[in-house]
Order: structure tokens, then sequence, then C-alpha cells
């Protein structure tokens, strides 16, 4: 029982190390998923139809007035114009301080779609501040 | 995403993981049974979340750590049982 306790140990210094740079060194992207990844995984979500999953990964602000219904429909005018999605990619446009903006990029069958996201740093993870209007 | 986050999300993840498969006591992978093989699997199946940032490194941590501490402590209560961790040839 000794090496369990051991590595139940180790465990939790490394959480305690890990916090502590993310925390106290403002980790914005080395130990917590950079802006672009959290605004390509959102999008995969989207694409995806995994509408409430996507809702975690919304700013506090705006998870607040969205649920899966209201995302399926404002992203709806994009599966039109995409067709089925193929690829989906994400790249970082600005970061300062805690706010940050991404363009995302989706390719399907139809044609492609890009789109901004403008995201926010809340308790050390970038999360999805600002959603794009489609028509 | 530049060079050096992947770098050091890289040296992040293989100091971990060469701690814990000291602590495991595993320094070959001759005497390893089935359901070793399923974990390492499994913890080799999540590398690439961290490399590539999908996934923060606490979540990465807990996760391997998880998943380490329940093979040690399944293999140190099955060798405390007297239980074999292999089968007997024939």
């Amino acid at each position: 029982m000794k090496v369990v306790t051991t590595v139940a140990i180790v465990v939790a210094v490394w959480l305690a190390g890990v916090w502590g740079v993310v925390a106290g060194g403002y980790d914005r992207g080395f130990l917590v998923p950079p802006p672009e990844a959290a605004a390509e995984s959102f999008a995969r979500q989207i694409t995806t139809g995994r509408n409430e999953l996507a809702l975690h990964a919304l700013a506090t602000s705006v998870a607040r007035v969205e649920n899966p219904e209201t995302l399926r429909t404002r992203f709806a005018p994009l599966f039109a114009a995409t067709g089925k999605v193929n690829r989906v990619e994400a790249e970082q446009l600005s970061m300062f301080q805690d706010h940050a903006r991404a363009r995302v990029e989706i390719v399907g069958d139809d044609g492609h779609v890009t789109f901004e996201l403008g995201l926010i740093r809340e308790s050390h993870l970038w999360k999805v501040e600002t959603l794009p209007a489609f028509r | 995403m530049s060079p050096l986050h992947i770098i050091v999300r890289a040296l992040f993840a293989y100091v971990f993981v060469l701690i814990f498969t000291r602590l495991s006591g595993h320094r070959t992978v001759r005497g390893a049974d089935a359901p070793s093989f399923v974990v390492a699997l499994i913890i080799g199946d999540m590398f690439d979340d961290l490399f590539w940032g999908e996934v923060a490194a606490s979540q990465f941590v807990v996760a391997v750590g998880t998943l380490f501490l329940l093979e040690i402590w399944t293999k140190s209560a099955a060798a405390g049982a007297g239980v074999r961790a292999w089968q007997r040839q024939r």
C-alpha cells in the first residue's frame, strides 16, 4: 500500500505544480489549451452536433443565454453552406491579457465557411465569449 | 501552435510518465499481463491530446494518475492476496 500512497502523493504534487504554473505563472497556452485549440474544439462540437458539450466551451455570460437549441439554430446556415463537413481548423488572430480572437474555417463538400470567435480566459481556461451571426 | 508549446508539453508528459513508470516497478515489458497492456494503450492514446493542446495538463495528470493508481493498486492487492498475475504453462 506504500507505493499506492506514494503515487497518490505524486499526483497531488503534480496537480499543485500545474496549478502553480497556470495560476501563478499566468500561463495562457502551455499547460492549458491555447485560444485556437479552444475555438477549434468548440467548432468541432458544433459541426458534430454535440451542442450540449459545446455549451461547456462557452463563457459564463454567453452560456446563460444560450442552450443547445439556440446553438443549433444559430449554426444551421453554416451547414447549409458547407454541406457535409470534412475539415475544421482554427488559428489565433490576437491575444491581449485575458482576451483573444480566433478564426475558424470549416470546409465541407459544398463549400467552406470562415468565422471569428472571441475568447475570454475564465478560471484559467479559454472560453468562447462572442459567437458569429450567420444569415 | 508554436513548436515551443509542443516541446514544453512533450517534456511535461515524458517526465510525468517516466516518474510513474519508475514507481510502478516495471523495468521491462516482459512481465506485463493483459490488463497492463490495456492500461498502456489507454495512456498512450492520451499523449497526443496533451501535445496538441486539446486538454489541459491538469486533466492529463488526473487521467494518467488515476490509471496508474488503479494499476498499481490492483497489482499490489493481487500480490498481497497471493494471486498470480500470469497463467500457468501447460
